[in-house]
């Protein structure tokens, strides 16, 4: 569609404006980062990478870092595969109280995280999940498969089941189909849910912090220990490191992916 | 329509979803159903819950917490729809850009945001600094410590979960319709209205689930960015759990908020017709 | 019990194997001379880990593993589920009732613990608690709204909006003082304060209900204070004395304050119950209190730690001889009782 140039700034400086308007807290943590400060200040005194340096040499950090990563990716996977699977049944198989079931896949969304972390306390710790990263991935699914479960319902809304149909009448099996036939189709909205959890778990402090202990903390833990009494600027440090890092990873995955939407 | 052959029975197809269903018994449902059981402890059955009615203090802070959470859907909606848009229809290099930038805020951690929010936001922050020096207004603007504020914090944080379910559906559609819609003779508009947001409605209603569920859960931005009058409801659940440790109480504050919650969503059913998310079959 | 997918149960393991890190396993931890210490962490934990926990690993050889998240809510569950993982842990004092009511306290053994030094103070130490070290709410105003000697120099001339215009800053949480306060504006005296007349302190609030800007978090009280948001309120002393460090212009003013106090409990079920009370006991030396109160500004819980800090450290610390006579002792227990109620009529009042 073809809109005049006057359509075409006002979109621009919407979507500029909204930009900004996402990463300006995130733009302010930047120079905070470098201060040379004790505390986290505005406007920042000095300018240092001793919190850089901090972040990097200290075990505790590094040990959170590495648990998140693999809390976040194990309960992504977790999550993505069950949820998949269920949006699959839910749309497509003959479930009796579908809605009703529905809403219980969204039941770890609507209740709060603080009641969520209160009332598998004790089913984890009878099970010996607690200060594991076993028991974290599995915490971090349940949050994160309501995220996967609407993403993929709605994207199996528009998915014309003919090609299925159509594969299976070529002669593929069942199995074949789903992978090679309807996944692909329903792909945007599986990625969608699975960043979704990745980013839900990846950033998740509530049940984090009550299912952690000494070996299993995670970096939203570390972070929110180092905020309690004064906000340490090795957090600023850390998220600046993790935008950095995440947006190469994007870039990446990007780059590798060209031609697909 | 002839039934066309089924690639696999639909029962076969329901079972997909027994591995998520046992999960969830076991590991959630289960430790909830004993939680919510635990607020009909105490000096009655129903004291935990007729001390939420006698007090009218709660009911208003229930209340407000779904206005705020409604306020943020739409805020979000009428933001993020056209955000959704605009990445769609972008050049492949200007999508994953636009997709990079709103994934930042999801990287950095929250209590960090909610803390540039408050420096940002301040009667001497950025913002009124820079509106006083170009003139634009007189005296300081209330940007935080009220319910503005809060609004402020919870679209920047909720918007992501707006876009990307939209931006997932309507990767999917096909702007052949659109094109045909126009060349019958119907007016962009018109052809935007009657055939492409109809297309698009899934993803707006999972986008609009997404934030009003999360938002009403939530308890940092509220605290942090909030006045007095912007108490939420998980502000009070988390109080009643962490610092007085009366969980019977908090365990009744949650039932109602899940019973609320599951109240709007079948109203939202009835009214706008949101079968579409719950699976209604295509044919 | 419900069906448990032991599939999912062998892929947990796996990862946790491939993570390199075991499902714990509780072994006596008495017998590994360890105790594991919850704290509120930054540097807070800096300075007791140099004046209590180094000190105590070469006194006894028992070693203290700091570890974070002290919040109740875990303390409850924690203890609740039978797998304690905590030895010692800091509290505020309300919990020193909110903790037992739940049975959640070991009892102390006081044949270990030595309390003779402790100060005297109403409900300083309980069967079940030692207080950890001192700490105040005091008054602030700002040198540049009040030049000279034209300052609030009482509660009730906070109270005088006219005379020390400007708005005035308080905690939003009910137990922060800011109820006392109001009773003092209101002409109630020190020592008659508790049972809290919580009405009658929100109707004195009311009266200058217009010109509070409320602090949620500690971190928003300082920024206040330094930017000069508010130019007279009620702070914690550290955060006060924190901020005139950073140069914010402000006097502290110690007359009508309120003193409180940290504690220190055993959670019931500790793995290293006597390892937790050996380290109450270093605690509560007069050496162990002189030696936290010259790494952090808070002040130590048995007077006779006085004869070790230098003069111009002890007139900024909590006790010292600067407050001497010029506070009251918050009635924890009190709090420990009403808190709920109160908080709830406060957001009420506060909400209207």
């Amino acid at each position: 569609m073809r809109r005049g140039w006057a359509g075409r700034l006002a979109g621009a400086i919407f979507v500029s404006s909204a930009c900004v308007f996402l990463i300006l807290p995130t733009l302010i943590v930047v120079p905070m980062s470098f201060t040379s400060a004790e505390q986290l200040i505005f406007p920042p005194v000095g300018f240092s990478l001793r919190w850089y340096v901090n972040y990097a040499t200290t075990n505790a950090w590094r040990l959170a870092t590495l648990n998140s990563v693999l809390t976040a990716t194990g309960s992504m996977v977790l999550a993505t595969v069950l949820g998949t699977l269920a949006a699959l049944a839910i749309s497509r198989g003959r479930l009796p109280f579908r809605g009703g079931i529905t809403t219980l896949f969204l039941f770890p969304m609507i209740v709060p995280s603080i009641v969520t972390a209160v009332a598998i306390y004790n089913t984890f710790a009878k099970l010996h999940l607690t200060d594991s990263v076993a028991g974290m991935i599995l915490a971090h699914t349940i949050l994160g498969l309501p995220f996967v479960v609407i993403n993929v319902l709605a994207v199996l809304q528009k998915m014309d089941w003919r090609i299925v149909d159509a594969a299976r009448s070529c002669g593929a099996t069942p199995t074949r189909a789903l992978f090679l036939v309807t996944l692909p189709a329903i792909m945007p909205g599986v990625l969608a849910g699975a960043v979704f959890a990745f980013v839900t778990s990846f950033d998740e402090v509530v049940v984090a912090l009550f299912l952690s202990g000494t070996s299993a903390m995670t970096l939203p833990v570390q972070m929110w220990n180092g905020i309690r009494f004064e906000i340490n600027p090795t957090v600023a440090a850390v998220s600046v490191i993790l935008i950095v890092f995440a947006t190469a990873v994007f870039a990446a995955i990007t780059t590798l992916r060209r031609g697909t939407p | 329509m002839a039934t066309p052959a089924s690639w696999m029975s639909s029962r076969a197809i329901a079972l997909l979803a027994l591995p998520a269903m046992l999960f969830l018994a076991v590991l959630f449902f289960y430790p909830l159903g004993t939680l919510i059981a635990y607020s009909f402890s105490g000096s009655g059955p129903a004291a935990n819950y007729q001390k939420i009615l006698a007090n009218p203090v709660y009911l208003q802070i229930l209340q407000r917490t779904f206005t705020i959470s409604v306020a943020t859907t739409l805020i979000c909606a009428l933001i993020g729809y056209p955000l959704a848009r605009q990445i769609v229809a972008a050049s492949p290099r200007g999508r994953a850009i636009l997709l990079a930038i709103i994934l930042v805020p999801f990287w950095t951690n929250l209590l960090v945001r909610s803390y540039g929010w408050m420096i940002i936001l301040n009667p001497k922050g950025a913002i009124n600094q820079a509106l006083l020096a170009l003139g634009v207004i007189d005296a300081p603007l209330a940007l935080v410590y009220n319910t503005t504020g809060v609004l402020i914090g919870m679209v920047q944080i909720m918007l992501p979960y707006m876009i990307f379910p939209i931006v997932a559906v309507m990767s999917r559609i096909d702007a052949r319709l659109v094109i045909a819609a126009r060349s019958l003779g119907a007016s962009p508009l018109a052809s935007f209205i009657f055939v492409y947001l109809p297309m698009t409605l899934p993803g707006l209603m999972a986008g609009a689930l997404l934030v009003f569920t999360i938002s009403l859960g939530f308890f940092v931005i509220p605290a942090i960015l909030g006045g007095p009058r912007d108490l939420m409801l998980a502000q009070l659940i988390e109080f009643n759990i962490n610092n007085t440790l009366n969980w019977g109480f908090a365990g009744a504050l949650s039932t109602v908020l899940l019973v609320a919650t599951v109240g709007v969503y079948l109203v939202a059913q009835r009214w706008f017709g949101l079968g579409s998310i719950w699976g209604a079959i295509a044919r | 019990m419900a069906t448990f997918n032991s599939r999912r149960r062998f892929c947990g393991q796996i990862l946790a194997a491939a993570a390199g890190v075991a499902a714990p396993t509780f072994s006596a931890r008495a017998q590994s001379k360890k105790i594991v210490y919850a704290t509120w962490g930054g540097t807070w934990e800096k300075a007791i880990r140099g004046a209590w926990f180094d000190p105590f690993t070469k006194k006894t050889g028992i070693e203290v593993v700091a570890i974070g998240g002290n919040t109740y809510g875990k303390f409850k569950a924690m203890v609740d589920s039978g797998r304690v993982e905590w030895d010692v842990v800091e509290v505020n004092p309300d919990f020193q009732w909110i903790g037992q009511k739940d049975n959640l306290l070991e009892k102390l053994d006081f044949q270990v613990i030595d309390t003779s030094k402790i100060m005297d103070g109403q409900h300083l130490i309980t069967p079940y608690s030692v207080p950890q070290v001192l700490w105040s709410r005091v008054r602030f105003y700002n040198t540049n709204a009040f030049k000279g000697d034209n300052h609030p120099k009482s509660w009730a001339d906070v109270w005088d909006v006219k005379r020390f215009p400007g708005k005035r800053t308080f905690a939003s949480k009910a137990n922060s003082g800011t109820l006392e306060v109001a009773l003092i504006a209101d002409g109630v005296p020190m020592d008659k304060l508790y049972p809290l007349d919580v009405d009658r302190a929100l109707k004195s609030l009311a009266k200058i209900k217009g010109d509070i800007i409320w602090g949620d978090t500690n971190a928003q009280l300082e920024q206040f204070m330094k930017d000069g948001q508010a130019v007279t309120g009620l702070v914690p002393d550290g955060r006060a004395l924190a901020a005139v460090d950073n140069g914010a212009p402000i006097v502290i003013d110690y007359s009508q304050s309120m003193m409180t106090w940290s504690t220190m409990v055993i959670p019931r079920g500790a793995p290293n119950r006597d390892g937790a009370m050996q380290f109450l006991k270093y605690a509560m030396t007069p050496e162990a209190q002189a030696a936290v109160a010259l790494a952090y500004t808070y002040g130590p819980v048995t007077p006779d730690a006085y004869k070790m800090i230098p003069m111009d450290r002890a007139k900024i610390l909590s006790g010292g001889p600067q407050q001497n006579g010029k506070y009251f002792l918050a009635d924890e227990k009190w709090w420990g009782e009403n808190l709920a109620t109160a908080n709830d009529k406060l957001n009420a009042w506060r909400m209207a």
